[in-house]
């Protein structure tokens, strides 16, 4: 077979040239303004200026750093909220739960929403006087939980963790189901047999066999947590004061100032960290895989 | 194996990526409306502008020769939703009717205006009108370079017609680029029930002190004192930049200082002062039990309900309230006491309308300038904008809708009173940074900054805009 | 006795928990028909008086129509066209592993670490004179989401026995039919991933089509919502009927392409 022939290499063309053009080549140049001066004013007259954006991000009095802190602690808690119960569930779910069809498609719901709606709804039901989650407490008797949800420095992290697993864990559940339908049934009509519990029969067989979907939730989770940016803005922009600022949100504050420079250089650290640990991730898998 | 698992990783993270939209850069969607511009949609009918499908904006390109004959041609509007709403729909009909042109509207989440306008313009790409929230200093550094962008409208017939205070909002040395169409109602100043005061047996207070007496008594109720919507992130700032008058007041060339780099926000004690006890108002409560927390959506319902007492609002807010609950209590105004202030927060600032020098077609926006200014139009204006109750031009034969609360409340201000603009117009590059003081001041009412360094950053911001700009006197 | 508790227990934590994700999109609905002052209240009692008309009334001032098929024009186009070139590229791609098509390969995985910059890309796009025009914006969809598409297609590719290339070849049929015939039809779970997916992100992206057209006729869906909100009042009455109708095309494509969502997303990449 004639693989040039079978294969050719048009069929790459249209998408690879849109890809470069516009996308790639637009990026790209982004990246080379973060060594410049670009702000509002000097669109035109661009000059020069080496490092000095990145310096001035690391050097400056605003705690520019504590953005960093944040993306990483958000980062670190969203993924083990949303991954720890989101195993469990699809656990369940793929057991045979009467209804476990209907129950994947509603808790799948919430990730098909624009995040505009998200804030705008959640804004509204994590109110403190009249919102949703307030109300519900009262009623059940609970009003000692109340919480200011949005205000409160030590809860606001948690509300915006929690609104982000509302969102994100059926998510990461379909994925997880779909592992677990490729692990053979017999596996576990042996443990049984063993006389294997629960925890047992998660231990040895589940979580070995789920790897590969554990490992692409991970960096779904990961990625997305570095790069987390909507559901911050649309629930506290940043806030209350600077107590819920991240990168994305720090940079997108700089280009509404006009300091563009400054904001792509925020972006291209980003950038940075991500493919580290994006990195960091393929080795520790890739050898993980080899000892197996 | 390797790659399997590589290929796999970038796949996902390619997928998260693309999922979690736009990561970073340019921003992304949220429904908060900013601190610029105003206003309500109206009942009007919904506009006819902005469809028609042969839209030849080639035809005459050169219209000036031509006897003003505009047919076929489409003009755009960029706008920031809440600075047009519906009240320009009649006249943006007529306009099309009398010229047999299109009107192409193009309103813009507010959030993302500011962002999209600078883009337009260093793109080239912008619409034939445009606007920005203007104030004395904000042609210079919204548009960085009006005379590449905006027409030069010096000298045009409705000049005569913009008051003397709105005009240097729009003229940029000594040239005139825009036009402002605005109301002279107080804005921001203290709406407050008159009607459960009477009962309480309150008097409006005029000074701190009495403040907060009137916020003991109306807390000891269970009512809260002060309606606060500390997660717009626009509106509690306005406490501390409505009274700008006060700051001058104590300290007489505090604006000419701030503006020419000799004086700063740190240290002004007026200033700490007015923080302090707005401080002191959160801790004790009376802005609600979760100020910060809570946002405008359910203001009016609050004093409908009778939950809340006062607020910062303008004076139509009263209709609003009457007209969203029924309520038959009433609604008075009075001045922001904090800091003892007694001024009364005139503003030159209002949304404001610019020609697009890249225009293919500068004379049919130079038509519609005309048009819009013509008292017929003016009157459509401000009939079509319930929430306001006059247009601030020089027309006698517009129609005003003054209401008696606002008549009473002006008349207890003396004019000398009224001299002073608020501290985000009066200052330059002040009101760039307004979000920012903002995330500041509730920083401090946590106890996570002092009060000082919210007005140290205040002073860092504003250098760096003037860095930007070049501007001399910081140099 | 202990197996019964055992699944009570469990149908009553799904219960709990689709409550919780149904109770806000059930607020928005319920809202959607209540007057304005009301509606502000988002509370999720039953509305004094059924408004239907808001529904009218924001589908007339928020000029759904046009905006509807903008979209759908947005969106069903630049999905088709990205779904099928990204299927293209990643089967030569994943076939015929040459140096080049190796290069490529990673060359196109950089696009997932880099973000979107508008002004640049409308300065490349007006270059081309395809700033301000349909086929412009659906230009940039389509290439942002060839990353993705190729990614996930690229596995699924491998999952593909050559062997019905080789026959097909020995049958006489060129690289196109080979292509459309044989493969297009065993990629069907993940092509209709990408699309669904990428078809629910472009509907509610209002940002490129904001950025890279100047006028209003070209806007999405998305953005009449914002029409609602005022300076002082937000007419939430109207935002909730806006927020429905502009989610209802969205739930519909998942509802029916969601049984290929789970088999689409992971077969390449589960299967060790």
């Amino acid at each position: 077979m004639n693989k040039k022939k079978v294969y050719p290499y048009w069929f790459l063309l249209v998408p690879l040239v849109l890809y470069a053009l516009f996308f790639l080549l637009p990026s790209l140049l982004g990246i080379f303004y973060s060594f410049t001066d670009w702000n509002s004013r000097t669109v035109d007259d661009l000059h020069f200026v080496g490092l000095k954006n990145y310096i001035e991000i690391f050097a400056s009095d605003k705690d520019y750093l504590s953005g960093i802190g944040h993306t990483l602690m958000f980062t670190i808690v969203s993924n083990i909220v949303k991954l720890i119960p989101a195993l469990f569930l699809a656990v369940m779910l793929q057991e045979g739960l009467r209804g476990k069809n209907i129950y994947r498609t509603l808790l799948y719901l919430p990730s098909i929403l624009p995040f505009v709606i998200i804030g705008i709804v959640f804004r509204s039901v994590l109110n403190y006087n009249n919102g949703l989650l307030n109300s519900v407490l009262e009623f059940l008797q609970l009003g000692f939980l109340k919480q200011k949800w949005l205000s409160d420095l030590g809860v606001v992290w948690k509300s915006i963790v929690g609104v982000d697993a509302w969102r994100g864990i059926g998510y990461v559940m379909t994925i997880f189901i779909a592992g677990l339908g490729a692990i053979p049934k017999t596996y576990y009509e042996a443990a049984q047999i063993d006389g294997a519990n629960f925890w047992q029969r998660l231990r040895h067989i589940t979580l070995p066999m789920l790897s590969g979907s554990i490992m692409i939730n991970l960096v779904f989770g990961i990625t997305y947590g570095l790069k987390v940016f909507d559901i911050i803005y649309v629930l506290t922009n940043g806030g209350p004061g600077h107590a819920t600022e991240v990168m994305t949100t720090y940079s997108y504050q700089m280009y509404a100032n006009g300091q563009y420079g400054m904001s792509v250089a925020f972006n291209t650290i980003l950038l940075i960290i991500t493919a580290v640990v994006g990195v960091f991730i393929v080795r520790t898998m890739s050898k993980k895989e080899v000892q197996q | 194996m390797k790659r399997k698992v590589i290929s796999a990783i970038l796949c996902a993270s390619m997928l998260t990526g693309m999922l979690a939209g736009c990561g970073g850069g340019s921003g992304s969607s949220s429904a908060a409306p900013e601190a610029s511009g105003a206003g309500e949609a109206s009942e009007a009918p919904a506009s006819t502008g902005g469809e028609a499908s042969d839209a030849g904006s080639e035809t005459g390109g050169s219209a000036a020769e031509a006897t003003e004959d505009f047919s076929g041609q489409e003009l755009s509007i960029l706008v920031s939703a809440g600075w047009m709403d519906n009240r320009y729909d009649e006249t943006i009909a007529r306009f099309e009717e009398t010229y047999n042109v299109t009107v192409d509207l193009q309103t813009i989440p507010a959030d993302q205006y500011s962002d999209l306008l600078q883009s337009k313009l260093t793109t080239d790409s912008c619409a034939d009108i445009f606007w920005i929230q203007s104030n004395p200093f904000a042609i210079e550094s919204v548009i960085v370079d009006p005379e590449k962008y905006c027409i030069d409208f010096t000298g045009a017939e409705w000049a005569a017609k913009m008051p003397e205070a709105r005009l240097s909002s729009c003229e940029y040395n000594d040239k005139l680029y825009g036009l402002q169409i605005w109301h002279n109602s107080p804005e921001y100043v203290m709406v407050y029930n008159k009607t459960m005061f009477d009962e309480l047996s309150l008097s409006v207070p005029k000074t701190y002190a009495e403040l907060l007496t009137v916020c003991e008594k109306l807390a000891a109720e269970g009512i809260t004192p002060w309606f606060m919507p500390g997660a717009d992130g626009w509106q509690h700032q306005l406490a501390f930049f409505q009274i700008g008058g006060v700051y001058e007041q104590t300290k007489p060339g505090l604006y000419e200082g701030l503006n020419n780099n000799t004086e700063t926000f740190a240290d002004n004690e007026k200033m700490l002062e007015v923080l302090g006890q707005f401080k002191e108002l959160s801790d004790k409560g009376y802005f609600g039990e979760d100020w910060i927390g809570t946002d405008s959506t359910n203001m009016s319902n609050e004093f409908g309900d009778r939950n809340c007492a006062m607020a910062m609002a303008n004076s139509s807010f009263i209709k609003q309230i009457q007209e969203d609950t029924g309520t038959s209590d009433e609604f008075g105004l009075f001045l922001i006491p904090l800091g003892d202030n007694d001024t009364f927060p005139t503003n030159p600032a209002g949304p404001t309308m610019f020609g697009y020098n890249g225009t293919e077609h500068p004379e049919l926006v130079k038509t519609f300038f005309n048009f819009v200014c013509e008292t017929q139009s003016l009157q459509e204006i401000l009939d079509n904008s319930p929430a306001y109750t006059n247009v601030h031009m020089n027309d006698d034969a517009v129609e005003q809708h003054w209401l008696p609360e606002e008549e009473a409340f002006m008349s207890t201000i003396d004019e000398s009173k009224m001299g002073t603009s608020v501290l985000q117009t009066g200052t330059k590059y002040t009101n760039d940074y307004w979000g920012d003081f903002g995330a500041d001041m509730i920083a401090y009412c946590q106890g996570t900054m002092e009060a000082n360094d919210v007005l140290k950053n205040m002073d860092a911001n504003r250098a760096e805009a003037a860095g930007v700009v070049g501007d001399p006197a910081w140099q | 006795m202990k197996k019964k508790i055992n699944v009570v227990l469990k149908q009553l934590c799904c219960i709990v928990l689709c409550l919780i994700v149904i109770a806000p999109f059930y607020m928005v609905l319920i809202n959607s028909f209540k007057p304005k002052a009301e509606a502000s209240r988002m509370s999720l009692a039953l509305p004094t008086k059924w408004m239907f008309n808001n529904y009218t009334e924001v589908i007339e001032k928020g000029k759904l129509v046009q905006g509807f098929f903008n979209s759908l024009e947005y969106a069903a186009i630049a999905t088709l066209v990205g779904v099928i070139g990204a299927a293209m590229a990643a089967y030569v791609m994943s076939r015929r592993r040459t140096k080049l098509n190796n290069f490529l390969y990673y060359f196109v995985l950089c696009g997932l670490f880099f973000p979107v910059n508008y002004v640049t890309l409308v300065k490349v796009l007006s270059t081309f004179q395809l700033n301000d025009t349909r086929v412009g914006i659906i230009l940039a969809f389509t290439s942002a989401m060839i990353p993705f598409c190729v990614f996930t297609i690229y596995s699924f590719v491998s999952t593909v026995p050559v062997e019905l290339d080789e026959a097909a070849v020995i049958d006489g049929a060129g690289p196109v039919t080979l292509f459309f015939k044989i493969i297009v039809p065993m990629l069907k779970p993940t092509l209709v991933t990408c699309f669904i997916l990428q078809f629910m992100s472009v509907w509610s992206d209002f940002l490129t089509p904001l950025y890279l057209s100047s006028k209003s006729r070209l806007f999405p869906m998305t953005m009449a919502v914002y029409q609602f909100f005022g300076k002082n009042t937000n007419y939430w009455n109207y935002i909730f009927a806006d927020i429905v109708l502009t989610c209802i095309p969205v739930v519909i494509v998942y509802l029916l392409g969601q049984k290929y969502i789970i088999g689409g997303l992971t077969s390449g990449a589960v299967k060790e």
